[in-house]
């Protein structure tokens, strides 16, 4: 479904140049709910806007159904980590922009307009302006706005990073709700590991920068569904994963999810017996 | 109330004796020459031809001036081409233009429009630029993945975005207008307000001037209550900027 080979991306700035990508391979398989996590600053928002065609790679490919992403395409819905909503259009305005923009006819947009705002529980506020709503809300209608085009594919930068526990712990749960019912592909950048270990359904730990794939883990096996950030399986994996990043000795370590998997084993003491695998874990699903 | 007290003082100053009264007429002389003026159709007819004058002249400006706005922020060519050259003219004083409309266009409706549209022009043009080049890059990358691209981005986001700092442009755009029109009609032109200013002062008839711009007054007070204020009561509504 997705896949970036080789890819590297460096920035000059002013200051300098700085490489965000540097070589990095990876695919990412249709349905899968993939969680990128990563110190702030490793390259993982870079990596998710190759995917999104908002920037080109210097070098390597990035590929979306087997063809070169050279832009932004209805296929690949974005949310940012500000709403990024237009504040000089309403709720329901916003909504309907992407949908303008691909031609949908108006009575198709309307009803499409509606059944999303209502999906995100927003279709009370269809006639507000975004001033009015709270950050929360804000990003309801953000994801509302990226559902309605009907992307196959879903990439969220951090969405729910600025919000507070509460508003997070419910659009959480709505995104984990869509993601189960669409099947879409969902790449989901944070860098807080239990949203992505209660998220994913692969969560993929990245080094500091230049990003390199340090874990990839499968945990569809090993959490089941519905799972919250306080369930204690979803601690303590967190907190195994995150140990693995603080720890330079188990940088380069990856875990292999199969055999993890197969295993069978307490999520907390499996990351000891972590190999050098291959970082271009496909899809074992 | 306090234009109520005004008015009562000046009347009060010109009965006085202080001054001369072809000086300082009574506001009931100025009232009178006003209701006069009205009725003969010399002001309604000096308004007509004014505003018909700035109506064109401000269009032209406008459109223009949003355009190459919005061109000086999107290219670095064109602003490092034109940019220097419209920070520049934006400075100079809208009458100044007026020597080289007449020498390009003789004493003729072409000229006050050429200086009508020198005037405002560049105030347009810089306003919609610095809004433009505010904009944040969330909304373009925002609008670019949902699938905008092109004069769509133009119109759908750069512009609605940048509104705010166009509307402030487009008002001061308004008042280098009007005055650059004034101006020009009072040097030469024929019909229109400032030459009814004009002839008041060669008859000497104060009353008559002031009562030409009491209607100039009003004509700025009409455009800004019913036009500049209200556009802007819907910007502020939408975006929830509020009055603070």
């Amino acid at each position: 479904m997705i896949e970036l080979r080789q890819v590297s991306k460096t920035f000059t700035t002013t200051r300098g140049t700085t490489e965000a990508l540097s070589g990095i391979s990876l695919a990412i398989a249709r349905g899968e709910f993939v969680c990128l996590v990563g110190p702030s600053g490793c390259g993982k928002t870079t990596l998710l806007n190759l995917i999104a065609g908002l920037d080109q790679p210097d070098s390597g490919e990035v590929l979306a159904s087997g063809a070169p992403i050279t832009g932004p395409g209805p296929d690949r819905g974005v949310m940012f980590q500000e709403a990024a909503l237009f504040p000089w259009l309403s709720v329901e305005q916003n909504v309907e922009f992407g949908l303008k923009e691909q031609r949908v006819r108006r009575r198709e947009r309307k009803s499409r307009t509606r059944r999303f705002l209502e999906l995100v529980g927003m279709a009370r506020f269809a006639g507000a302006f975004v001033h009015e709503l709270s950050g929360g809300m804000r990003q309801r209608v953000a994801l509302a706005r990226a559902l309605a085009l009907e992307p196959e594919i879903l990439l969220m930068d951090e969405p729910f990073g600025a919000l507070d526990a509460r508003s997070r712990d419910a659009l959480q749960a709505q995104v984990a709700t869509i993601w189960a019912h669409t099947g879409k592909t969902i790449v989901f950048v944070t860098h807080d590991m239990a949203e992505a270990v209660r998220l994913g359904s692969r969560v993929i730990v990245l080094g500091a920068r230049p990003a390199r794939v340090q874990k990839s883990v499968d945990l569809e096996a090993l959490l089941p569904r519905p799972r919250s950030v306080d369930q204690r399986a979803v601690v303590e994996l967190a907190a195994h994963l995150k140990r693995g990043l603080d720890d330079t000795d188990e940088m380069e370590a990856a875990v292999d999810a199969e055999e993890s998997h197969d295993a069978g084993v307490e999520p907390a003491a499996r990351g000891d017996r972590a190999r050098s695998g291959d970082h271009r874990l496909g899809v074992p699903r | 109330m306090f234009l109520l007290a005004l008015v009562a003082a000046w009347e009060a100053a010109s009965k006085s004796g202080l001054f001369q009264s072809w000086l300082v007429p009574s506001p009931v002389d100025v009232a009178r020459s006003l209701g006069e003026g009205i009725s003969n159709g010399t002001i309604p007819r000096g308004i007509l031809i004014s505003l018909r004058r700035l109506a064109i002249g401000y269009s032209v400006s406008l459109f223009g001036g949003v355009a190459l706005g919005l061109g000086m922020a999107r290219s670095v060519w064109l602003k490092d081409t034109l940019g220097t050259l419209v920070v520049g003219l934006q400075s100079l004083p809208s009458i100044c233009w007026l020597p080289i409309a007449l020498l390009w266009f003789g004493l003729s409706e072409s000229a006050i429009l050429f200086v009508v549209i020198a005037g405002s022009l560049f105030a347009i043009t810089v306003a919609t630029e610095s809004g433009v080049r505010n904009v944040p890059p969330l909304y373009l990358r925002a609008a670019r993945v949902m699938g905008a691209r092109g004069p769509q981005l133009y119109l759908r986001v750069l512009l609605p975005a940048a509104l705010p700092s166009i509307l402030s442009g487009m008002r001061l755009g308004w008042t280098f207008a009007w005055r650059s029109l004034m101006a020009g009609e009072l040097l030469y032109a024929s019909g229109g307000l400032g030459q009814l200013l004009q002839t008041g002062r060669e008859l000497g008839d104060l009353a008559r001037v002031m009562a030409v711009m009491v209607a100039i007054v009003a004509l700025g007070l009409v455009s800004e209550v019913l036009v500049f204020a209200r556009i802007e009561a819907r910007v502020r509504e939408r975006w929830g900027t509020d009055r603070t």
